[in-house]
């Protein structure tokens, strides 16, 4: 499956086969240490709490948020867009990187597709719980009914979102699972109590391994990742329209899908850095995860960088150049000064300066430096958001309805439920699912380690 | 009743190669080959050949794009065609919606063929147990059909045996 040449030593330490799984099953084999269960707990009483919160908004309704007449989308949106945005690079990086044959992919791939998995699943809450009536919720799919039928609006860019966010949720899992089969199954064959071993009997749906079934399943990877990249793509682009179809100042621009692509791809790329970074530290996987491996990502992170504060530029020249007293005002009194000036300075230092420190190999290539500047860019994407959110929605073009928008603590306590959710979902699956393709770095194991210098 | 197989167990590929390449010049018929990863060399060595690509370009023709435009020409322009500031009801962009749609289409219609063909599924029994197949064996199988002599059967054990098999077994 991988053709192309080596880029250093992907699995150190010359491994047999054997010392493959030994070593990736190793932390799961073993009883679970004392951290895990400690950020379970943490996690979960996040996720309790947004629960709670959620479970307040539906009974109440969606005054208990800080949303007004102007400012209709708050931190639901912002926090939909952010969680689609993180979502975004698990496949991303899984499905780029295997129709590129880059062979480094395969000690990340697995944690960046789970990762996408629980993310795309904290998104999809927002816009649900954020219709206020959730048990009408299923008006938003097209099916006939005692309406007319009325059927939902298809051109509209809101329902686009719908159709494509489905298709992703159900892909990217569905990739994640076919995956996972082949090391399910060697779960299976290793465990020795009878009920784990039941479980993964049925999880890996009877896996073998005989050269027919590899045949098939390796053109089936393939074709779903294949098709899977041009989705990743869409389901953005899809995003960035329900804000660029409108006439907003500050949304109304044609820069934003490929803006929001290549944002959301920034976004996530981090927080597999980060996750990637927990999971070598955490289970001293140091020969999967090497030092070769952050640096690839650190790369793409700089690149990447560069885009996002061209993309910053080239939105507050075209304010200026199109001459639009709205834009102008948007851009210049409403972001880069006004009272949402932090808020934008916030998102240009995070996303668009300190990751150029990747330009040093010694930043590249100290654990601490990559997971600080991982998780910073996790916040400026967070600024990006509410600054296209809040800014244009908050000052449109009638100045009696201007009003500030601050978010209320049921909006807060449900964006911490949702990162509760991811958090619960990442320390599941690091705890009961391999969390490398063990076949796939089988498959690499060879050209890449003995090739020495 | 099934047929016994022979069975050479490997724990390299080098050797694995050597060995499928001497038993099928020696004109015995290799019934399959178990490996805990993917070999491409296996595929071709085997002439193995699928047509899962092919069928999933006709989900995504089929299924996708005519389907998704017919059911929404359907819904959009006979069911209930509705004005939305005089623009036609079949509108441009429902090329959106097609393009997701057919990617919906393939990714289903891909995944259910395999796990159909294949036989794969929740439940579904493994076909062969091994010890180590899905940690670090490579196994040859070679039916054992009532055509194949004693003598045969002795030359196959003495390739796995030359080519370093660990083991040569029966099942």
């Amino acid at each position: 499956m991988y053709k192309k040449s080596v880029r250093g030593i992907l699995i150190k330490g010359n491994k047999t086969y054997g010392e493959i799984t030994e070593q990736v099953l190793a932390s799961q084999e073993k009883k679970a240490p004392l951290w895990w269960y400690f950020a379970m707990f943490v996690f979960s009483v996040m996720f309790l709490a947004g629960i709670w919160a959620i479970a307040m908004t539906i009974k109440e309704g969606i005054g208990l948020w800080g949303n007004n007449n102007n400012v209709a989308w708050g931190w639901a949106i912002i926090n939909f867009v952010w969680w689609i945005g993180i979502g975004h690079a698990g496949t991303a990086f899984s499905i780029f990187l295997l129709v590129l044959r880059q062979r480094w992919r395969t000690s990340i791939n697995r944690a960046a597709e789970a990762m996408t998995v629980f993310a795309v699943l904290a998104a999809g809450l927002f816009p649900m719980i954020h219709m206020g009536r959730i048990w009408n919720a299923f008006f938003i799919f097209p099916y006939p009914n005692t309406r007319g039928p009325l059927w939902v609006n298809f051109n509209s860019p809101l329902f686009w979102d719908v159709v494509a966010i489905s298709t992703y949720l159900f892909t990217s899992a569905a990739f994640w699972y076919l995956g996972m089969l082949p090391d399910l199954a060697t779960v299976r064959d290793r465990s020795k109590s009878k009920i784990k071993r039941k479980i993964y009997d049925i999880a890996s749906f009877g896996w073998v391994g005989s050269a027919r079934s590899w045949l098939r399943y390796e053109v089936t990877a393939v074709i779903v990742g294949g098709v899977a990249a041009p989705l990743v793509i869409a389901v953005h682009s899809i995003v960035a329209m329900d804000f660029a179809t409108s006439v907003f100042p500050g949304w109304h621009t044609t820069i934003f899908p490929p803006y929001f692509v290549v944002g959301a791809i920034f976004s996530g790329f981090a927080m597999v850095l980060t996750l990637m970074i927990v999971i070598k530290v955490a289970f001293k996987l140091d020969d999967f995860v090497t030092e070769g491996h952050l640096d690839a990502i650190g790369r793409i992170l700089t690149f990447v960088s560069l885009i996002m504060g061209s993309s910053y530029a080239t939105e507050i020249f075209i304010a200026w150049y199109s001459g639009v007293e709205g834009e102008m005002f948007t851009f210049f009194h409403n972001r880069i000064t006004g009272e949402y000036a932090f808020q934008f300075w916030a998102m240009v230092t995070c996303n668009a300066i300190i990751p150029q420190l990747f330009w040093f190999k010694k930043v590249r290539r100290s654990l601490l430096m990559l997971f600080i500047i991982s998780i910073i860019i996790n916040i400026g994407m967070w600024f990006e958001r509410f600054n296209i959110v809040v800014t244009s929605l908050s000052k449109d073009f009638l100045p009696a309805t201007w009003v500030e928008y601050h978010a209320t603590n049921i909006e807060i306590l449900t964006y911490l439920g949702t990162i509760g959710l991811f958090g619960v979902g990442v320390l599941l699956f690091i705890r009961y699912i391999p969390m490398m393709a063990m076949n796939e770095l089988k498959m690499v194991n060879k050209p890449t380690s003995t090739i020495d210098k | 009743m099934e047929n016994k197989r022979i069975i050479g167990v490997f724990d390299d590929e080098k050797n694995l190669f050597d060995s499928i390449d001497l038993v099928q010049e020696k004109g015995y018929k290799i019934s399959d080959v178990i490996t805990p990863f993917a070999i491409e060399e296996i595929f071709d060595k085997l002439k193995l050949k699928t047509r899962i690509n092919i069928a999933a370009y006709f989900y995504g023709a089929i299924g996708g794009v005519l389907g998704i435009y017919l059911s929404l020409y359907y819904m959009a322009v006979i069911s209930y065609p509705l004005n939305i500031g005089g623009k036609p009801t079949l509108s441009l962009s429902f090329v959106i919606l097609i393009f997701v749609g057919t990617i919906l289409a393939v990714v289903t219609g891909t995944l259910m063929t395999f796990f159909i063909i294949d036989k794969k599924g929740p439940g579904a029994k493994e076909h062969f147990q091994y010890e180590g197949i899905t940690d670090d064996k490579f196994l040859i199988l070679i039916e054992m059909t009532p055509d194949l002599s004693a003598e045969d059967v002795k030359k196959i054990n003495a390739i796995f045996k030359n080519n370093g098999a660990l083991k040569v077994d029966e099942k």
